[in-house]
Protein backbone atom coordinates (compact mmCIF):
# COMPACT_ATOMS: atom_id res chain seq x y z
CA UNK A 1 0.00 0.00 0.00
CA UNK A 2 1.54 3.28 -0.78
CA UNK A 3 1.66 6.18 1.83
CA UNK A 4 -1.01 8.45 0.95
CA UNK A 5 -3.84 5.66 0.58
CA UNK A 6 -2.44 4.47 4.05
CA UNK A 7 -1.95 7.80 5.61
CA UNK A 8 -5.83 8.55 4.18
CA UNK A 9 -7.14 4.83 6.12
CA UNK A 10 -5.35 6.14 8.93
CA UNK A 11 -7.21 8.97 9.24
CA UNK A 12 -10.37 7.30 8.29
CA UNK A 13 -9.62 4.95 11.26
CA UNK A 14 -8.87 7.21 13.89
CA UNK A 15 -11.95 9.36 12.91
CA UNK A 16 -14.22 6.06 13.22
CA UNK A 17 -13.17 5.12 16.31
CA UNK A 18 -13.12 8.17 18.14
CA UNK A 19 -16.63 8.90 16.67
CA UNK A 20 -17.44 5.19 18.04
CA UNK A 21 -15.87 5.94 21.23
CA UNK A 22 -17.42 9.23 21.93
CA UNK A 23 -21.45 7.60 20.91
CA UNK A 24 -20.85 4.96 23.68
CA UNK A 25 -19.75 7.83 26.30
CA UNK A 26 -22.64 9.89 25.47
CA UNK A 27 -25.07 6.37 25.72
CA UNK A 28 -22.85 4.80 28.42
CA UNK A 29 -23.36 8.13 30.83
CA UNK A 30 -26.85 8.35 29.82
CA UNK A 31 -27.38 4.73 30.31
CA UNK A 32 -25.98 4.59 33.65
CA UNK A 33 -27.48 7.60 34.59
CA UNK A 34 -30.91 6.31 34.50
CA UNK A 35 -29.10 2.80 36.42
CA UNK A 36 -29.28 1.85 40.33
CA UNK A 37 -32.26 1.08 42.32
CA UNK A 38 -34.55 3.92 41.51
CA UNK A 39 -35.85 3.93 38.43
CA UNK A 40 -35.07 7.02 36.32
CA UNK A 41 -36.20 8.08 33.11
CA UNK A 42 -33.75 9.70 30.66
CA UNK A 43 -35.48 12.47 30.53
CA UNK A 44 -35.47 13.35 34.35
CA UNK A 45 -32.43 13.11 34.15
CA UNK A 46 -32.09 15.99 31.49
CA UNK A 47 -34.58 17.78 33.14
CA UNK A 48 -32.84 17.56 36.55
CA UNK A 49 -29.51 19.32 34.78
CA UNK A 50 -31.71 21.46 33.10
CA UNK A 51 -32.82 22.57 36.39
CA UNK A 52 -29.56 22.82 37.73
CA UNK A 53 -27.78 24.66 35.39
CA UNK A 54 -29.97 27.15 34.07
CA UNK A 55 -32.75 26.69 36.54
CA UNK A 56 -35.35 25.63 33.97
CA UNK A 57 -37.83 25.24 36.90
CA UNK A 58 -39.11 21.73 35.38
CA UNK A 59 -40.93 20.07 38.17
CA UNK A 60 -39.04 16.96 39.28
CA UNK A 61 -39.58 15.48 42.75
CA UNK A 62 -36.82 16.10 45.05
CA UNK A 63 -35.52 12.78 46.05
CA UNK A 64 -35.31 12.34 42.34
CA UNK A 65 -32.74 15.74 41.87
CA UNK A 66 -31.05 14.43 45.13
CA UNK A 67 -30.18 10.73 43.58
CA UNK A 68 -29.48 12.63 39.73
CA UNK A 69 -27.37 15.50 41.45
CA UNK A 70 -25.84 14.15 43.94
CA UNK A 71 -25.26 10.66 43.69
CA UNK A 72 -25.33 9.15 40.27
CA UNK A 73 -23.87 12.26 38.00
CA UNK A 74 -20.70 12.90 40.36
CA UNK A 75 -20.22 9.20 40.30
CA UNK A 76 -20.26 9.37 36.37
CA UNK A 77 -18.42 12.52 36.32
CA UNK A 78 -15.47 10.81 38.26
CA UNK A 79 -15.23 7.65 36.31
CA UNK A 80 -15.28 9.33 33.49
CA UNK A 81 -12.26 11.41 34.29
CA UNK A 82 -10.56 8.90 36.72
CA UNK A 83 -10.83 6.70 33.21
CA UNK A 84 -8.87 9.33 30.92
CA UNK A 85 -6.64 10.35 33.77
CA UNK A 86 -5.15 7.00 33.89
CA UNK A 87 -5.39 5.94 30.28
CA UNK A 88 -3.36 9.24 29.49
CA UNK A 89 -1.66 8.53 32.48
CA UNK A 90 -0.45 5.38 31.26
CA UNK A 91 0.73 6.42 27.76
CA UNK A 92 3.18 8.60 29.67
CA UNK A 93 4.48 6.50 31.72
CA UNK A 94 5.13 3.97 28.61
CA UNK A 95 6.80 6.68 26.88
CA UNK A 96 8.95 8.08 29.42
CA UNK A 97 9.62 4.71 30.44
CA UNK A 98 10.17 3.25 26.96
CA UNK A 99 8.31 0.16 28.17
CA UNK A 100 4.63 -0.78 26.32
CA UNK A 101 4.22 -2.76 29.72
CA UNK A 102 4.64 0.15 32.11
CA UNK A 103 1.52 1.96 33.75
CA UNK A 104 0.76 4.63 35.85
CA UNK A 105 1.10 2.11 38.88
CA UNK A 106 4.84 1.60 37.57
CA UNK A 107 6.81 4.30 39.56
CA UNK A 108 5.40 3.86 43.21
CA UNK A 109 2.64 6.27 43.42
CA UNK A 110 -0.04 5.01 43.80
CA UNK A 111 1.40 2.99 46.91
CA UNK A 112 2.57 6.27 48.19
CA UNK A 113 -1.39 7.39 47.77
CA UNK A 114 -2.61 3.71 49.17
CA UNK A 115 0.43 4.71 52.69
CA UNK A 116 -1.14 8.31 52.78
CA UNK A 117 -4.83 7.18 52.94
CA UNK A 118 -4.16 4.25 54.87
CA UNK A 119 -1.95 6.57 57.23
CA UNK A 120 -4.98 8.67 56.91
CA UNK A 121 -7.90 5.85 57.74
CA UNK A 122 -5.79 4.68 60.76
CA UNK A 123 -5.42 7.77 62.54
CA UNK A 124 -8.65 9.05 61.84
CA UNK A 125 -9.89 5.60 63.90
CA UNK A 126 -7.34 5.29 66.29
CA UNK A 127 -7.42 9.00 67.53
CA UNK A 128 -10.95 10.55 66.80
CA UNK A 129 -9.57 13.17 64.70
CA UNK A 130 -10.63 14.32 60.87
CA UNK A 131 -7.85 14.00 58.59
CA UNK A 132 -9.42 14.27 55.02
CA UNK A 133 -7.99 10.81 53.40
CA UNK A 134 -8.00 11.72 49.61
CA UNK A 135 -5.92 15.09 51.02
CA UNK A 136 -3.29 12.76 52.56
CA UNK A 137 -3.22 10.52 49.76
CA UNK A 138 -2.32 13.47 47.33
CA UNK A 139 0.18 14.76 49.83
CA UNK A 140 1.64 10.83 49.66
CA UNK A 141 1.76 10.09 46.73
CA UNK A 142 3.47 13.68 45.55
CA UNK A 143 6.18 12.88 48.10
CA UNK A 144 6.67 9.82 46.57
CA UNK A 145 7.13 11.16 43.39
CA UNK A 146 9.95 13.43 44.74
CA UNK A 147 12.04 10.90 45.94
CA UNK A 148 11.64 8.68 42.93
CA UNK A 149 12.92 11.52 41.40
CA UNK A 150 15.64 12.75 43.79
CA UNK A 151 16.52 8.68 43.68
CA UNK A 152 16.71 8.33 39.60
CA UNK A 153 19.07 12.23 39.06
CA UNK A 154 21.48 10.33 40.84
CA UNK A 155 22.08 8.84 36.98
CA UNK A 156 23.55 10.59 34.13
CA UNK A 157 20.57 11.97 32.23
CA UNK A 158 17.95 10.50 34.37
CA UNK A 159 17.39 7.47 32.50
CA UNK A 160 14.02 5.36 32.39
CA UNK A 161 15.98 1.99 33.95
CA UNK A 162 17.02 4.58 37.06
CA UNK A 163 13.34 5.73 37.13
CA UNK A 164 12.07 1.81 37.21
CA UNK A 165 14.74 1.30 40.10
CA UNK A 166 13.76 4.15 41.84
CA UNK A 167 9.76 3.27 41.74
CA UNK A 168 10.44 -0.18 42.61
CA UNK A 169 12.48 0.90 45.69
CA UNK A 170 9.67 3.35 46.34
CA UNK A 171 6.45 1.16 46.08
CA UNK A 172 8.26 -1.70 48.42
CA UNK A 173 9.09 0.44 51.25
CA UNK A 174 5.78 2.09 51.02
CA UNK A 175 4.22 -1.31 50.19
CA UNK A 176 5.56 -2.89 53.68
CA UNK A 177 4.60 0.35 55.15
CA UNK A 178 0.88 -0.10 54.04
CA UNK A 179 0.91 -3.46 55.66
CA UNK A 180 2.50 -1.89 58.87
CA UNK A 181 -0.41 0.04 58.89
CA UNK A 182 -2.74 -2.55 58.15
CA UNK A 183 -1.32 -4.97 61.35
CA UNK A 184 -1.97 -1.84 63.62
CA UNK A 185 -5.39 -1.38 62.39
CA UNK A 186 -6.74 -5.06 63.92
CA UNK A 187 -10.53 -5.24 63.13
CA UNK A 188 -10.49 -2.04 61.53
CA UNK A 189 -8.25 -3.42 58.66
CA UNK A 190 -11.62 -3.43 56.23
CA UNK A 191 -11.53 0.31 56.16
CA UNK A 192 -7.76 0.41 54.94
CA UNK A 193 -8.64 -2.57 52.63
CA UNK A 194 -11.56 -1.30 50.93
CA UNK A 195 -9.95 2.11 49.84
CA UNK A 196 -7.24 0.45 48.75
CA UNK A 197 -9.63 -2.06 46.50
CA UNK A 198 -10.46 1.07 44.38
CA UNK A 199 -14.25 2.22 44.80
CA UNK A 200 -16.38 4.92 43.08
CA UNK A 201 -19.51 4.92 45.45
CA UNK A 202 -19.73 7.92 47.38
CA UNK A 203 -18.04 10.57 45.02
CA UNK A 204 -19.33 13.72 44.86
CA UNK A 205 -18.67 17.18 43.51
CA UNK A 206 -15.57 18.00 45.45
CA UNK A 207 -14.23 14.92 43.86
CA UNK A 208 -15.37 15.85 40.32
CA UNK A 209 -14.36 19.60 40.45
CA UNK A 210 -10.83 17.88 41.95
CA UNK A 211 -10.68 15.49 39.03
CA UNK A 212 -11.59 17.40 36.27
CA UNK A 213 -9.24 20.29 36.10
CA UNK A 214 -6.33 18.50 36.47
CA UNK A 215 -7.05 15.67 34.19
CA UNK A 216 -7.88 18.04 31.79
CA UNK A 217 -5.21 20.51 32.06
CA UNK A 218 -2.38 17.66 32.69
CA UNK A 219 -4.03 15.92 29.20
CA UNK A 220 -3.21 19.24 26.93
CA UNK A 221 0.03 19.69 28.86
CA UNK A 222 0.86 16.30 27.38
CA UNK A 223 -0.42 16.72 24.24
CA UNK A 224 2.04 19.29 23.28
CA UNK A 225 4.73 17.07 24.40
CA UNK A 226 3.70 14.63 22.33
CA UNK A 227 5.59 14.43 19.59
CA UNK A 228 8.94 15.17 21.63
CA UNK A 229 7.38 11.43 23.39
CA UNK A 230 7.55 9.81 19.94
CA UNK A 231 11.04 11.01 19.46
CA UNK A 232 11.92 9.37 22.64
CA UNK A 233 10.91 6.22 21.92
CA UNK A 234 13.49 5.66 19.63
CA UNK A 235 15.82 6.16 22.16
CA UNK A 236 17.79 8.21 24.42
CA UNK A 237 20.86 8.80 22.24
CA UNK A 238 18.62 8.91 19.17
CA UNK A 239 16.01 11.47 20.49
CA UNK A 240 18.71 13.58 21.76
CA UNK A 241 20.66 13.67 18.17
CA UNK A 242 17.01 14.41 17.22
CA UNK A 243 17.34 17.56 19.60
CA UNK A 244 15.22 16.10 22.58
CA UNK A 245 16.26 17.01 25.70
CA UNK A 246 15.65 13.59 27.07
CA UNK A 247 15.87 14.50 30.54
CA UNK A 248 14.16 17.31 31.07
CA UNK A 249 11.29 16.08 28.86
CA UNK A 250 11.27 12.45 31.13
CA UNK A 251 10.45 14.98 34.55
CA UNK A 252 8.18 17.44 32.96
CA UNK A 253 6.48 14.30 31.89
CA UNK A 254 6.65 12.38 34.86
CA UNK A 255 5.97 15.22 36.95
CA UNK A 256 2.52 15.72 34.62
CA UNK A 257 1.45 11.76 34.50
CA UNK A 258 2.83 11.57 38.50
CA UNK A 259 0.25 14.47 39.46
CA UNK A 260 -2.71 12.89 37.32
CA UNK A 261 -2.43 9.67 38.87
CA UNK A 262 -1.62 10.56 42.47
CA UNK A 263 -5.46 12.88 42.33
CA UNK A 264 -7.25 10.24 40.30
CA UNK A 265 -5.67 7.55 43.31
CA UNK A 266 -6.78 10.04 46.28
CA UNK A 267 -10.14 10.24 44.84
CA UNK A 268 -11.26 6.35 44.90
CA UNK A 269 -7.99 4.20 45.52
CA UNK A 270 -5.81 1.96 43.27
CA UNK A 271 -7.72 1.27 39.87
CA UNK A 272 -5.58 -1.02 37.84
CA UNK A 273 -4.86 -2.14 34.34
CA UNK A 274 -6.99 0.90 32.64
CA UNK A 275 -3.33 2.61 32.21
CA UNK A 276 -2.40 -0.24 31.22
CA UNK A 277 -4.60 -1.92 28.69
CA UNK A 278 -6.34 1.25 26.92
CA UNK A 279 -2.42 2.73 25.50
CA UNK A 280 -1.48 -0.79 24.64
CA UNK A 281 -5.06 -1.72 22.67
CA UNK A 282 -5.10 1.69 20.91
CA UNK A 283 -1.19 1.64 19.88
CA UNK A 284 -1.82 -1.96 18.19
CA UNK A 285 -5.29 -1.26 16.69
CA UNK A 286 -5.08 2.56 15.41
CA UNK A 287 -1.57 4.66 15.91
CA UNK A 288 1.32 4.83 18.35
CA UNK A 289 1.14 8.56 17.90
CA UNK A 290 1.33 9.55 20.76
CA UNK A 291 -0.71 12.87 19.48
CA UNK A 292 -3.53 10.96 18.38
CA UNK A 293 -3.27 7.96 20.81
CA UNK A 294 -3.74 11.06 24.11
CA UNK A 295 -6.93 11.74 23.68
CA UNK A 296 -8.04 9.20 21.96
CA UNK A 297 -6.49 7.12 25.14
CA UNK A 298 -8.52 9.89 27.74
CA UNK A 299 -12.00 8.62 25.64
CA UNK A 300 -11.38 4.79 25.78
CA UNK A 301 -10.24 5.16 29.64
CA UNK A 302 -13.44 7.07 30.27
CA UNK A 303 -15.42 4.60 28.30
CA UNK A 304 -13.67 2.09 30.39
CA UNK A 305 -14.13 2.72 33.67
CA UNK A 306 -17.93 4.19 32.62
CA UNK A 307 -19.23 0.90 31.85
CA UNK A 308 -16.69 -1.07 34.48
CA UNK A 309 -18.27 1.33 37.55
CA UNK A 310 -21.75 0.31 35.89
CA UNK A 311 -21.01 -3.40 35.90
CA UNK A 312 -19.56 -3.22 39.71
CA UNK A 313 -23.64 -1.57 40.42
CA UNK A 314 -25.44 -4.08 38.70
CA UNK A 315 -23.34 -7.37 38.84
CA UNK A 316 -23.62 -7.70 42.79
CA UNK A 317 -26.44 -7.31 45.09
CA UNK A 318 -23.71 -5.59 47.18
CA UNK A 319 -21.91 -3.37 45.31
CA UNK A 320 -18.26 -4.83 43.87
CA UNK A 321 -15.23 -2.08 44.11
CA UNK A 322 -14.56 -1.45 40.51
CA UNK A 323 -10.84 -1.68 40.76
CA UNK A 324 -11.26 -5.27 41.64
CA UNK A 325 -13.34 -5.81 38.60
CA UNK A 326 -11.21 -4.08 36.00
CA UNK A 327 -8.40 -6.29 37.50
CA UNK A 328 -9.87 -9.04 37.43
CA UNK A 329 -11.33 -8.87 34.00
CA UNK A 330 -8.54 -6.63 32.49
CA UNK A 331 -5.68 -8.89 33.68
CA UNK A 332 -7.69 -12.40 31.60
CA UNK A 333 -7.78 -10.26 28.77
CA UNK A 334 -4.90 -8.48 28.95
CA UNK A 335 -2.95 -12.13 28.39
CA UNK A 336 -5.00 -12.73 25.44
CA UNK A 337 -4.44 -9.99 24.01
CA UNK A 338 -0.76 -10.10 24.43
CA UNK A 339 -0.34 -13.88 23.77
CA UNK A 340 -2.34 -13.19 19.97
CA UNK A 341 0.24 -10.40 19.52
CA UNK A 342 3.40 -12.40 20.66
CA UNK A 343 2.02 -15.08 18.30
CA UNK A 344 1.17 -13.04 15.63
CA UNK A 345 4.75 -11.40 15.68
CA UNK A 346 3.16 -8.44 16.16
CA UNK B 1 38.34 22.21 1.75
CA UNK B 2 37.29 23.63 4.73
CA UNK B 3 37.62 22.12 8.26
CA UNK B 4 33.80 21.00 9.45
CA UNK B 5 35.08 19.31 12.36
CA UNK B 6 37.64 19.59 14.62
CA UNK B 7 38.67 17.75 18.36
CA UNK B 8 41.30 19.33 20.21
CA UNK B 9 42.50 17.44 23.09
CA UNK B 10 39.66 15.49 24.15
CA UNK B 11 39.71 13.16 26.96
CA UNK B 12 37.20 11.04 28.09
CA UNK B 13 37.44 8.27 30.35
CA UNK B 14 34.84 5.68 32.23
CA UNK B 15 34.44 5.69 35.81
CA UNK B 16 37.29 7.49 36.09
CA UNK B 17 39.52 5.63 34.27
CA UNK B 18 40.84 7.62 31.28
CA UNK B 19 39.84 5.91 28.17
CA UNK B 20 40.63 8.61 24.80
CA UNK B 21 43.51 10.72 25.80
CA UNK B 22 44.68 13.95 24.06
CA UNK B 23 42.15 13.01 21.00
CA UNK B 24 42.91 16.05 17.72
CA UNK B 25 41.91 15.01 14.45
CA UNK B 26 40.13 16.96 11.82
CA UNK B 27 37.64 16.09 9.78
CA UNK B 28 36.87 18.17 6.25
CA UNK B 29 33.76 18.80 4.68
CA UNK B 30 32.88 16.66 1.84
CA UNK B 31 35.17 13.73 2.99
CA UNK B 32 34.02 9.79 3.71
CA UNK B 33 35.71 8.54 6.57
CA UNK B 34 36.12 4.64 7.99
CA UNK B 35 36.43 4.10 11.54
CA UNK B 36 37.73 0.96 11.82
CA UNK B 37 39.26 -0.76 14.71
CA UNK B 38 38.99 -3.97 16.98
CA UNK B 39 36.18 -4.91 19.00
CA UNK B 40 36.70 -2.28 22.14
CA UNK B 41 39.16 0.40 20.87
CA UNK B 42 36.57 3.46 21.14
CA UNK B 43 34.76 3.23 18.04
CA UNK B 44 31.40 3.84 19.43
CA UNK B 45 32.51 5.84 22.04
CA UNK B 46 34.13 8.46 19.52
CA UNK B 47 30.78 8.59 17.94
CA UNK B 48 29.29 9.79 21.05
CA UNK B 49 32.16 11.62 21.98
CA UNK B 50 31.41 13.94 18.45
CA UNK B 51 27.56 14.77 19.05
CA UNK B 52 27.99 16.18 22.62
CA UNK B 53 30.09 19.08 23.79
CA UNK B 54 33.37 17.82 25.20
CA UNK B 55 33.94 17.53 29.08
CA UNK B 56 37.78 18.05 28.49
CA UNK B 57 39.03 19.25 25.33
CA UNK B 58 37.73 21.41 22.85
CA UNK B 59 35.36 20.16 19.76
CA UNK B 60 34.84 22.54 16.59
CA UNK B 61 32.17 22.50 14.12
CA UNK B 62 32.87 24.85 11.32
CA UNK B 63 35.11 26.09 13.71
CA UNK B 64 32.66 26.93 15.94
CA UNK B 65 32.76 25.04 19.65
CA UNK B 66 30.34 22.01 20.05
CA UNK B 67 29.07 22.70 23.06
CA UNK B 68 28.25 26.51 21.92
CA UNK B 69 25.72 25.57 19.76
CA UNK B 70 21.76 24.36 20.62
CA UNK B 71 20.66 20.91 20.74
CA UNK B 72 18.49 21.63 17.63
CA UNK B 73 21.23 23.41 16.00
CA UNK B 74 23.52 20.35 16.60
CA UNK B 75 20.26 18.12 15.27
CA UNK B 76 19.92 20.13 12.23
CA UNK B 77 23.76 19.86 11.62
CA UNK B 78 24.81 16.06 12.70
CA UNK B 79 23.00 13.15 12.13
CA UNK B 80 23.64 10.11 14.12
CA UNK B 81 23.15 6.44 13.75
CA UNK B 82 24.11 4.49 17.04
CA UNK B 83 24.82 1.09 17.39
CA UNK B 84 21.71 -1.47 18.22
CA UNK B 85 18.58 1.57 17.90
CA UNK B 86 15.37 -0.33 18.89
CA UNK B 87 12.14 1.03 19.46
CA UNK B 88 9.45 -0.82 21.60
CA UNK B 89 6.45 0.96 19.90
CA UNK B 90 4.91 0.21 16.98
CA UNK B 91 5.07 3.25 14.68
CA UNK B 92 5.41 2.82 11.03
CA UNK B 93 8.47 3.32 8.94
CA UNK B 94 7.19 6.74 7.29
CA UNK B 95 6.63 8.14 10.88
CA UNK B 96 10.08 6.96 11.89
CA UNK B 97 11.46 8.36 9.42
CA UNK B 98 9.49 11.58 9.76
CA UNK B 99 10.77 12.36 13.03
CA UNK B 100 14.36 12.96 10.89
CA UNK B 101 12.36 16.73 10.35
CA UNK B 102 11.80 17.01 13.60
CA UNK B 103 14.81 19.67 14.54
CA UNK B 104 13.88 21.85 11.05
CA UNK B 105 10.61 22.26 12.67
CA UNK B 106 8.24 20.09 10.60
CA UNK B 107 5.90 18.37 13.05
CA UNK B 108 3.15 17.38 10.62
CA UNK B 109 3.11 15.69 6.95
CA UNK B 110 2.47 18.71 4.26
CA UNK B 111 2.65 18.01 0.46
CA UNK B 112 6.39 19.28 0.44
CA UNK B 113 7.48 17.33 3.51
CA UNK B 114 5.73 13.99 2.17
CA UNK B 115 7.04 14.28 -1.10
CA UNK B 116 11.09 14.72 0.66
CA UNK B 117 10.50 11.63 2.48
CA UNK B 118 8.92 9.31 -0.08
CA UNK B 119 12.31 10.58 -1.75
CA UNK B 120 14.45 9.35 0.80
CA UNK B 121 12.57 6.23 1.17
CA UNK B 122 12.68 5.42 -2.22
CA UNK B 123 16.44 6.34 -2.52
CA UNK B 124 16.79 3.93 0.77
CA UNK B 125 14.16 1.23 -0.41
CA UNK B 126 12.01 1.36 2.36
CA UNK B 127 9.22 3.04 0.51
CA UNK B 128 8.08 -0.33 -0.61
CA UNK B 129 7.38 -1.13 3.57
CA UNK B 130 6.60 2.57 4.34
CA UNK B 131 3.21 1.77 6.26
CA UNK B 132 4.61 -1.52 8.17
CA UNK B 133 5.90 -1.23 11.73
CA UNK B 134 9.40 -0.73 12.87
CA UNK B 135 8.95 -3.62 15.04
CA UNK B 136 7.95 -6.03 12.72
CA UNK B 137 10.68 -5.66 10.55
CA UNK B 138 14.02 -7.57 9.97
CA UNK B 139 17.60 -6.19 11.21
CA UNK B 140 18.60 -5.14 7.65
CA UNK B 141 15.11 -3.49 6.72
CA UNK B 142 15.54 -1.65 10.03
CA UNK B 143 19.08 -0.53 9.54
CA UNK B 144 17.60 0.93 6.21
CA UNK B 145 14.56 2.93 7.80
CA UNK B 146 16.93 4.38 10.55
CA UNK B 147 19.61 5.08 7.59
CA UNK B 148 16.52 7.36 5.67
CA UNK B 149 15.54 8.62 9.38
CA UNK B 150 19.36 9.93 9.09
CA UNK B 151 18.97 11.48 5.39
CA UNK B 152 15.72 13.11 6.23
CA UNK B 153 17.36 15.20 8.55
CA UNK B 154 19.36 16.62 5.92
CA UNK B 155 22.18 16.67 8.08
CA UNK B 156 26.25 17.99 6.85
CA UNK B 157 27.70 15.35 9.10
CA UNK B 158 26.69 11.98 9.43
CA UNK B 159 27.78 9.57 12.07
CA UNK B 160 27.16 6.17 11.81
CA UNK B 161 27.78 3.80 14.43
CA UNK B 162 27.28 0.45 12.42
CA UNK B 163 24.69 1.16 10.93
CA UNK B 164 24.77 -1.17 7.93
CA UNK B 165 26.09 -4.27 10.03
CA UNK B 166 22.68 -5.97 9.55
CA UNK B 167 22.44 -5.14 5.92
CA UNK B 168 23.11 -8.19 3.15
CA UNK B 169 26.02 -7.03 0.89
CA UNK B 170 24.23 -5.36 -2.03
CA UNK B 171 22.33 -3.27 0.50
CA UNK B 172 25.75 -2.69 1.80
CA UNK B 173 27.27 -1.34 -1.09
CA UNK B 174 24.30 0.34 -2.25
CA UNK B 175 24.01 2.61 1.36
CA UNK B 176 28.16 3.12 1.18
CA UNK B 177 27.62 4.74 -2.63
CA UNK B 178 24.59 6.86 -1.77
CA UNK B 179 26.65 8.53 1.09
CA UNK B 180 30.08 8.67 -1.15
CA UNK B 181 27.26 10.42 -3.70
CA UNK B 182 26.24 12.79 -0.87
CA UNK B 183 29.41 13.59 0.28
CA UNK B 184 30.81 14.00 -3.46
CA UNK B 185 27.81 16.07 -4.80
CA UNK B 186 26.51 17.62 -1.67
CA UNK B 187 29.61 18.59 -0.07
CA UNK B 188 28.11 15.97 3.12
CA UNK B 189 30.53 14.64 5.28
CA UNK B 190 30.48 11.18 6.71
CA UNK B 191 31.85 9.32 9.57
CA UNK B 192 31.00 5.14 9.29
CA UNK B 193 32.19 3.13 12.10
CA UNK B 194 32.52 -0.29 10.04
CA UNK B 195 33.73 -3.77 10.62
CA UNK B 196 33.66 -4.47 6.70
CA UNK B 197 37.51 -3.67 5.76
CA UNK B 198 37.08 -4.36 1.89
CA UNK B 199 34.06 -1.88 1.96
CA UNK B 200 36.42 0.48 3.94
CA UNK B 201 39.76 0.57 2.02
CA UNK B 202 37.44 0.89 -1.37
CA UNK B 203 35.18 3.34 -0.87
CA UNK B 204 36.76 5.53 2.09
CA UNK B 205 38.46 9.13 1.73
CA UNK B 206 40.16 8.84 4.87
CA UNK B 207 40.37 6.27 7.45
CA UNK B 208 40.63 6.13 10.99
CA UNK B 209 42.04 3.65 12.99
CA UNK B 210 41.88 2.96 16.47
CA UNK B 211 43.56 0.96 18.74
CA UNK B 212 42.81 1.21 22.53
CA UNK B 213 41.49 4.34 22.70
CA UNK B 214 44.48 5.64 20.49
CA UNK B 215 44.80 7.23 16.56
CA UNK B 216 46.84 4.44 15.47
CA UNK B 217 46.65 5.98 12.16
CA UNK B 218 44.41 8.70 9.61
CA UNK B 219 45.26 8.93 6.80
CA UNK B 220 44.22 7.36 2.98
CA UNK B 221 43.62 4.36 2.29
CA UNK B 222 46.72 3.51 -0.31
CA UNK B 223 48.56 4.81 2.85
CA UNK B 224 47.44 2.19 5.10
CA UNK B 225 47.35 -0.46 2.52
CA UNK B 226 50.59 -2.90 3.87
CA UNK B 227 50.68 -5.94 5.70
CA UNK B 228 52.71 -4.73 9.32
CA UNK B 229 49.05 -1.59 9.40
CA UNK B 230 46.81 -5.00 9.40
CA UNK B 231 49.34 -7.31 11.47
CA UNK B 232 49.42 -4.96 14.52
CA UNK B 233 45.78 -3.50 13.95
CA UNK B 234 43.48 -6.38 13.96
CA UNK B 235 46.36 -9.19 14.30
CA UNK B 236 45.54 -11.30 11.08
CA UNK B 237 48.32 -11.95 8.18
CA UNK B 238 47.21 -10.83 4.84
CA UNK B 239 48.83 -10.81 1.80
CA UNK B 240 47.78 -7.49 -0.66
CA UNK B 241 47.53 -7.53 -4.42
CA UNK B 242 47.52 -4.09 -6.04
CA UNK B 243 48.49 -1.60 -8.71
CA UNK B 244 47.85 1.69 -8.75
CA UNK B 245 44.07 1.04 -9.83
CA UNK B 246 42.87 -2.12 -8.18
CA UNK B 247 44.25 -3.06 -4.57
CA UNK B 248 43.13 -6.96 -3.00
CA UNK B 249 43.99 -7.67 -0.07
CA UNK B 250 43.80 -11.35 0.58
CA UNK B 251 42.95 -12.36 4.47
Amino acid sequence: MDIDSALKKEKIKISLCTVLLLAILIAGMAASACMGAMDISTGDICRVIANKLFAAGFDIPGNVTAVVWNIRLPRILCAVFVGAGLAVAGVIFQGILQNPLADPYTLGISTGASFGASLAIILNILWGIYLPVPLCALVCALLTLASVISIASVSDGFKSSSLVIAGIIAGSVLSSGVSFIKMLAGENVSAVVFWIMGSLSAMGWSDVLMAAPVVIICTLLASVLALRLDIMALGEEAARSLGVNTAALRIVLLIIGSVMTAVCVCICGVIGFVGLIVPHLLRYMLTAKNRVLMPLSALFGAVLLLCADSAARILASGEIPVGVLTTLIGGPFFIFVFTRRERRGE
Amino acid sequence: MNELLKTENVSYGYNGCPFFKGLGISVYEGELIGVIGENGSGKSTLIRLLTRPAEDGKIYYRSRLLSSMSRMERAREIAVIYQNEECSFPYTCFETVMMGLYPHGITKPDKRSLDFVKGVMELTDTLCFASKRINCLSGGERQKVLLARAFAQKPSLMLLDEAMSALDISARIKMTDIIYDKCRREGMTALLVMHDISLAFARCDRLLALKQGKVYAFDKPRALLDKKFFREMFNVEVEIDSDNKYFRIIM
